[in-house]
């Protein structure tokens, strides 16, 4: 693996929390779990590709109030 | 008639010169001054040279007639629908002399701005190139445009209606009942509507080509538009069934002011600014865009006048109306009739909205051998039937439009008698609005509210509760548009408009560009005390609420196979944001360093990466690894090492039991192989899963000939074909163990002594 050169992923949806434990939360809660595929960081993962919106909806129903970067 | 819009000229001048007639260049060089310059090629240039003299320029338009300066103020506001015949019809309305006709009817389009062309003032442009004329453009069955100069149009002078002599009306007495609209009302009537639209997404239209919008779109709308309140602000006036500005109207008319636009590619309207900016204009402005709008919309009409609804005609008195507004002599009440009285008298001969026969002329019609006195009789009884039909449509439509647009904009104030709107008065804003000079003083509309120039303390109490009250008198267009970009609209009353502060609203605000200072700022300047402490703290609670979570849609992101080499990357300056340890995210701005890279985009099917075999080891290509198979891959196997997986019968049915199914499977594991899934353990995974396939098993004797054609002999005869099961090979076939005694017997039969396998 050490030979491969850097992958660059293009297009991809991310989620950024302010800390571990609201990531951790979003893991474990089957209602989120299903739209994150990937951990990157304790605060950052990646999201099913086209899962964007729903995701979103998803997270407004929990009552969150997600800041969506501009394209 | 094809729709034509005034635009500037730059580098298509040179190309319209040369591309001109040269008995028209001839006559341009003539009217710039250049004598008689006979070869084309001289004339082009000199008056390329010439009409850059601004001296000159002032002094062919200080010479042009009235009517000639009334159409380029005209072509010059972009406020009218610039078409020929509204120009004349709306220099007609100004009292000005309209050239002579042919055909005395301004329907007949005629070359009435032939002198314009001629002085090399404007051009018709038709299929990118130069038109001599109308009717060669219509000839052509070509769009047209006009084309002007932009020095020509920065040195001609606004229209000034009052300097035209104004119309011949009364006042009315006082009505007793009136209705009028306050533009806080009209403009939030806009807002709801405006995001209305914004919240019903994607405007699909019908596949007939007439760009109407689909029913499931328009029952959307209507449920967008119930849910915003915009029924409940409906412009309808008490006793009157129709809204003076329905559904149709906004859709209609919004795509000629330059709101909405159609989108071919998707077949779809979308709106080309939020809300909030067309919010941000003055009532003034505002209520200008949808006049400009309204002045070239051929689609709505305000009603259907004669059998066949001549729109375009519709268009052409709508424009000459607007005109006619400007020329009331007072602030008083006039009667509606007496307006149509007044137009009538000016354009009435002239112009119907349907089919009318032509005016009586003595040389072609009806013959020459009629006297005098019979021509003046036929005339005069044309006369009587023209304004016969005058009162029956146009005065019909005249109060219809007043009724509608005029009112629902909020321009004048309606006098009803019996539910009918009898007499009417200009409003502060139908003054300003309707106004070509944008002469604040002279408009009458020199009140800072309509124009946003002063903004009040105190249009609003902020309870400590989060409800906002809204004194809607005192309110800036671009006050209204803060609250309703920052709040929730509760209920609006005449005088009250109700608001709430709710997270919701802040979040999506704050989403749609809002910045938490403005908020507060712009909040605290009209509020009447100064903003409860609670509600500061909550909405800044709020905000920071915001920033505990972030989606970034479409990222990039760098993925290095160690975190060695991620951090090596970054000494040697690669940009963006370090995540784990291993990852780079670089927003668009930020330059990758140049390296080669594999390259995984989410927005194509993800590429092949994984190879099984039989035994179910499932083997991940490192080179083209995304970020989801690995994940997808844990779901459905266990993990041996760093790059292999291994499928079995507690994996599958364990992902089976946690609620995957097997087409997830197929669509997430099995779509990203790069070569066949081997059949067994396709057979193994949906036996696994409980699919399984029936292999029965029986005993049975084999019997081996030594020769293929003793074996042909035996399965093709009558009597062994009864006692087979069938043949497995050339030489092989099976007999069932209960027919393997006679079998026997009737090889023996034929000289055969069958032996044991191991004797043979």
């Amino acid at each position: 693996m050490a030979h491969n050169p850097p992958i660059l992923h293009t297009n991809l949806t991310l989620i950024e929390t302010a800390d571990k434990t609201l990531l951790d939360m979003f893991f474990q809660d089957a209602s989120t779990r299903p739209f994150l595929v990937a951990r990157l960081s304790d605060t950052v993962a990646a999201v099913q590709p086209d899962k964007f919106e729903m995701l979103l909806n998803r997270l407004k129903k929990l009552g969150h109030t997600p800041k969506v970067l501009a394209e | 008639m094809d729709t034509q819009h005034t635009r500037n000229i730059d580098s298509t001048f040179l190309t319209l010169l040369q591309q001109a007639p040269s008995d028209r260049l001839k006559k341009m060089v003539k009217a710039w001054g250049g004598g008689s310059i006979i070869r084309k090629e001289e004339c082009i240039s000199y008056l390329f040279t010439a009409m850059r003299s601004i001296e000159r320029l002032r002094q062919i338009l200080d010479a042009c007639n009235p009517f000639e300066q009334a159409a380029l103020a005209l072509i010059k506001s972009e406020r009218f629908y610039d078409e020929t015949t509204t120009i004349a019809l709306c220099a007609a309305t100004l009292g000005l002399p309209v050239p002579k006709l042919k055909e005395d009817h301004l329907a007949s389009i005629s070359p009435l701005l032939e002198s314009l062309f001629d002085k090399g003032l404007l051009f018709i442009e038709s299929r990118g190139g130069y038109s001599p004329s109308i009717y060669y453009a219509y000839g052509r069955n070509a769009a047209l445009e006009f084309i002007v100069n932009p020095v020509v149009v920065s040195e001609i002078k606004p229209l000034n209606t009052r300097q035209f002599q104004e119309l011949n009306v009364s006042a009315a007495p006082k009505p007793e009942t009136t209705y009028v609209r306050r533009p806080q009302t009209v403009a939030l009537g806009h807002s709801a509507f405006l995001h209305a639209l914004e919240a019903a997404g994607d405007l699909k239209v019908t596949k007939s080509g007439e760009q109407r919008l689909t029913s499931a779109v328009v029952t959307k709308l209507n449920k967008v538009l119930e849910k915003q309140g915009w029924f409940n602000m409906s412009a309808t006036m008490p006793g009157s069934e129709y809204d003076a500005l329905p559904i149709e109207f906004y859709l209609d008319v919004m795509p000629d002011m330059g709101l909405l636009e159609f989108d071919h590619a998707s077949h779809t309207y979308r709106l080309t600014e939020p809300p909030d900016t067309f919010m941000q204009q003055d009532f003034v402005s505002q209520t200008q865009q949808w006049l400009v709008g309204l002045a070239r919309t051929r689609t709505w009409a305000e009603i259907v006048v004669g059998q066949h609804g001549y729109f375009h005609y519709t268009v052409m008195l709508r424009n000459a109306l607007m005109v006619a507004l400007t020329l009331l002599p007072s602030h008083e009440f006039i009667p509606v009739d007496a307006l149509s009285d007044a137009l009538f008298e000016r354009i009435g001969e002239r112009f119907s909205l349907t089919y009318r026969q032509p005016r009586p002329n003595p040389r072609t019609y009806g013959g020459p051998n009629r006297t005098p006195e019979q021509f003046q009789a036929e005339l005069r009884e044309w006369q009587t039937k023209v304004k016969h039909d005058w009162q029956a449509n146009e005065r019909a439509w005249i109060r219809s439009a007043l009724s509608s647009w005029a009112y629902g904009l909020g321009l004048v104030e309606l006098g009803l008698t019996d539910n009918i709107a009898t007499s009417f008065r200009l409003t502060e804003l139908g003054r300003a609005a309707l106004d070509f000079t944008q002469d604040e003083e002279a408009s009458g509309a020199s009140k800072g509210i309509l124009l946003g120039s002063e903004r009040r303390p105190g249009v609003w109490v902020v309870q400590p509760n989060f409800d906002v009250l809204v004194y809607l008198e005192r309110t800036t267009s671009q006050q209204l548009g803060l609250i309703e970009r920052f709040a929730e609209r509760v209920q609006v009353d005449q005088h009250i408009a109700h608001y709430r502060l709710t997270r919701r609203s802040i979040y999506e605000a704050l989403e749609r560009g809002g910045t938490l200072d403005t908020l507060v700022t712009e909040l605290s300047a009209g509020s009447t005390s100064p903003l409860p402490q609670n509600v500061l703290r909550e909405l800044q609670g709020w905000a920071a609420m915001r920033d505990q979570l972030t989606l970034i849609p479409l990222a990039r992101v760098i993925e290095y196979p160690t975190a060695e080499a991620r951090d090596e990357a970054i000494a040697q300056g690669q940009g963006g944001q370090p995540v784990g340890e291993r990852f780079v995210i670089v927003d668009n701005k930020t330059r990758l360093k140049p390296q080669s890279f594999s390259l995984v985009d989410y927005a194509r099917p993800l590429p092949a990466c994984l190879t099984m075999n039989e035994e179910g080891i499932v083997t991940l290509d490192p080179s083209t690894r995304d970020l989801l198979i690995d994940g997808q891959l844990s779901a459905w196997a266990e993990r041996v090492d760093a790059l292999h997986w291994r499928l079995s019968q507690a994996s599958v049915s364990g992902a089976l039991k946690r609620g995957s199914t097997l087409p997830q499977f197929t669509e997430s594991i099995q779509s990203r192989l790069k070569s066949k899934m081997p059949p067994l353990l396709q057979l193994a995974i949906n036996n696994w899963a409980g699919m399984a396939k029936r292999v029965e098993v029986e005993p049975v004797i084999a019997i081996r000939c030594q020769t293929a054609d003793v074996m042909r002999a035996i399965a093709g005869s009558v009597t062994f074909k009864k006692l087979l099961r069938g043949t497995i090979a050339e030489n092989i076939a099976l007999v069932d163990p209960a027919h393997v005694d006679e079998f026997n017997a009737a090889l023996r039969k034929i000289g055969i002594e069958p032996k044991n396998f191991d004797q043979a």
